[in-house]
């Protein structure tokens, strides 16, 4: 969708469409990261380890890259029966792998670092959501994670050369000489509205009057975003995802997250004497 | 920091907003016209083929699937 609205706003302003598809890339791949750090930050502005946590959260991002690319990396294999070179240097990224690689990374580098790593990842959890609706409107300018297609009032039809008319091409749901893809759900739309209330759930029970325990937010966050994760997918028709009896991939995932923090929030407390 | 998570969330909105205004709206001919130009280069060359501008897992893009 990005190289469209590029294209079309270049034909109208007479700008480069390139310089427009890159700035738009740059502004929402940079938003989403921005915010986060800036607000945890931000959260952290009493705490005398801030700048420590500062340099963690910096030297966590490359592993959340890597996780990002482990899930793609891992199905592809399982596809090809096999793990070359290829694989490693050519596929997608995953959100769900990012985002836990890089909470795990932050939580071993804070106990490296013989910090407690709840004010660190509590701060991120908080505000990750706002990042990550962000995130998702750079999946719908790249025309990736698309919805399943719909006739409903909300349907939008991907170009020419996206992966919405790609697939729906190999499919042989385009008719001959078909400009654009059939009309599909918005999911990454959904899911950046299915993120800002998150985030407004998560900084309303943030700052409610009691305050919350040590992780507390933290796994909040992972058990709201693996309800909404679980929910969206079904909306969701890319199959370059993964789809497994049924499932998705990260539809597994979610269910493992959610039973790993209903089990959390469940377990008893240790009583303080 | 009201003030900014308010203007960080508007900004978000209009987007979603502006975003979906538009891919609901573009006019037929835009699409064929997007589409003759995409047919002189490959998809790659064209339309990211995933997230953030890299070569996700595209058909014709060289990946796996």
């Amino acid at each position: 969708m990005g190289g469209f609205l590029a294209f079309v706003l270049s034909r109208a302003t007479g700008l480069s469409a390139f310089a427009i598809l890159e700035a738009g890339y740059l502004f929402l791949s940079l938003a989403g990261l921005g915010l986060v750090y800036g607000f945890a930050m931000r959260e952290l502005a009493g705490n005398p380890a801030r700048s420590r946590y500062r340099l963690i959260f910096l030297l966590a991002l490359p592993f959340g890259l890597f996780g990002a690319r482990a899930i793609p990396i891992v199905q592809d294999a399982i596809l090809a029966g096999r793990l070359t070179l290829g694989l490693f240097t050519s596929g997608g990224l995953v959100f769900y792998g990012g985002a836990l690689a890089v909470l795990a990374a932050m939580a071993v580098g804070c106990r490296l670092s013989r910090l407690s790593p709840w004010p660190l990842l509590d701060a991120v959890c908080l505000y990750a959501p706002l990042g990550h609706a962000f995130g998702r409107l750079g999946c719908f300018f790249g025309g990736c994670c698309f919805g399943a297609p719909t006739e409903c009032l909300l349907g939008v039809p991907f170009p020419a050369g996206s992966p919405a008319f790609l697939q729906h091409k190999s499919q042989g749901l385009l008719p001959a000489g078909a400009v654009a893809s059939l009309p599909v759900h918005p999911s990454q739309l959904y899911e950046t509205l299915g993120n800002l209330l998150l985030f407004a759930a998560l900084l309303f029970y943030s700052r409610r009057a009691a305050p919350l325990s040590p992780g507390r937010l933290t796994t909040v966050y992972l058990m709201g975003y693996a309800v909404l994760r679980f929910t969206l997918e079904y909306w969701r028709g890319d199959v370059i995802r993964g789809v497994y009896y049924g499932l998705s991939a990260s539809q597994y995932v979610a269910l493992a997250v959610l039973l790993t923090t209903a089990l959390v929030l469940l377990r008893p407390r240790k009583r303080s004497t | 920091m009201k003030r900014a998570l308010i203007v960080a969330i508007t900004v978000c909105l209009l987007l979603v907003g502006s975003l979906f205004a538009f891919a609901r709206t573009a006019p037929g001919e835009s699409y064929a016209a997007f589409a003759d130009a995409a047919s002189g280069a490959s998809c790659c060359e064209i339309v990211s083929c995933g997230c953030l501008g890299t070569k996700c897992s595209c058909f014709e893009c060289g990946g796996s699937k």
